[in-house]
């Protein structure tokens, strides 16, 4: 059966510093998914993402957050920032090979004429379910082209990345 | 291949062919042969396993995960007929359904009515929570879940999920956040339930998977 979610590009990555996938996003499709479907990192940390252009990834202080950590065991907190250099937060990683996931959508990536929006759901173990609920945006009128993730300390381990168009 | 060219070449320097890299031309024995192997470039990754129109039942199951690492369950209209304002569960069987392993924490946010909760645990009894069902096919639960690494021995199994409610008496509700199967295990088998007490369920359930590709 043919449904409107398209493959579009993955990526992976073992021991490295960030992982990209370039070239992901084009005028075919306003809405995309993108899933994270094998994460380990070496030390315990968020995962951030960052937006790639013609340039390269975009390290300018134009990013806006607001996540949810929702933890099984203890409060919830929250990650939020207005014009910082990345979206941090959209998920975790740690030494475990337990496994943990990221699921995001990304809007109007490639349109040059309106910000770059991302919501985003994921979990992860660290002795404690922790789950994240947010949004992000990248607040440039720019064509985006891909999309650059990396731990906030430490390095990916394994990382494996799926992006899909979501055909309108 | 039966023929001596391939794809509309010939000799020895024949491309090999992937999904999302096709190169050549094609004849409809050649697709076909493509297809088969999944070399064949095809849109369309959400991939529908299974719907079931349950009606009345005590349980409704799924036992075919299909080879996916990221499934979507969908369910609209799902209701009980009693118990109370309450929970419909997931649970996880790695044995056709023989038996369910607990080890179920979830860390989720809650609203009913004007207000708001959070709902965690380290252990939920009853799995995981998929919405919040009052006793009738008119106070139903309507949403979806994704469920990551469902059939990956070496993981635990992930769910986000997310709901749009009616309790009881009419009152708005939803539930958002994540969950997890602390057991690493290969769950051959899910079961939707009211694990409070009996009741039974009526709704619509599709289970679909993501194809992925390296």
């Amino acid at each position: 059966m043919a449904t409107n979610l398209q493959f579009i590009k993955s990526a992976s990555g073992s021991g490295v510093s960030s992982l990209s996938v370039t070239d992901c996003f084009s005028s075919n499709y306003d809405v995309y998914q993108v899933l994270v479907t094998t994460l380990q990192t070496s030390t315990s940390a968020n995962i951030d993402v960052r937006f790639i252009n013609a340039s390269g990834v975009v390290t300018g202080a134009t990013y806006n957050e607001a996540i949810q950590v929702l933890v099984s065991n203890a409060s919830y907190s929250a990650i939020t920032g207005e014009g910082v250099t990345s979206i941090g937060g959209i998920g975790f990683g740690n030494g475990a090979a337990t496994g943990a996931s990221i699921n995001m959508t990304v809007y109007n990536p490639h349109d040059s004429s309106s910000f770059t929006f991302l919501t985003d759901s994921s979990n992860a173990w660290t002795g404690a379910l922790q789950g994240y609920q947010g949004i992000g945006v990248e607040k440039t009128a720019q064509t985006i082209t891909g999309i650059n993730f990396f731990p906030s300390t430490g390095t990916l381990t394994e990382m494996e990345i799926q992006v899909y168009g979501i055909k309108g | 291949m039966s023929k001596s060219n391939k794809y509309g070449y010939s000799g020895v320097d024949i491309p090999s062919q992937a999904a999302f890299a096709n190169v050549g031309k094609f004849d409809p024995a050649e697709i076909n042969e493509l297809v088969q192997e999944d070399k064949w470039t095809q849109y369309g990754q959400l991939e529908l396993i299974e719907t079931i129109n349950a009606s009345g039942v005590s349980a409704v199951a799924f036992d075919d995960f299909g080879d996916y690492n990221v499934h979507l369950l969908t369910f609209n209209n799902l209701s009980k007929n009693a118990g109370g304002g309450g929970y419909i569960s997931m649970k996880f069987s790695a044995d056709g359904g023989s038996s369910y392993t607990g080890n179920y924490p979830q860390a989720l946010n809650m609203a009913e009515g004007t207000n708001f909760f959070d709902i965690k645990s380290t252990n939920y009894p009853y799995g995981v929570r998929i919405g919040q069902h009052g006793d009738a096919t008119s106070e139903p639960s309507n949403g979806y879940c994704y469920l990551y690494n469902l059939t990956d021995s070496t993981k635990y199994t992930f769910v986000t999920q997310k709901s749009s409610n009616t309790p009881n008496s009419g009152v708005g509700g939803m539930i958002f956040g994540s969950h997890a199967h602390t057991t690493a295990q290969a769950n051959n088998y899910l079961q939707i339930k009211y694990y409070f007490s009996s009741a039974n369920l009526t709704g619509n359930l599709s289970l679909y998977g993501i194809k992925e590709y390296e």
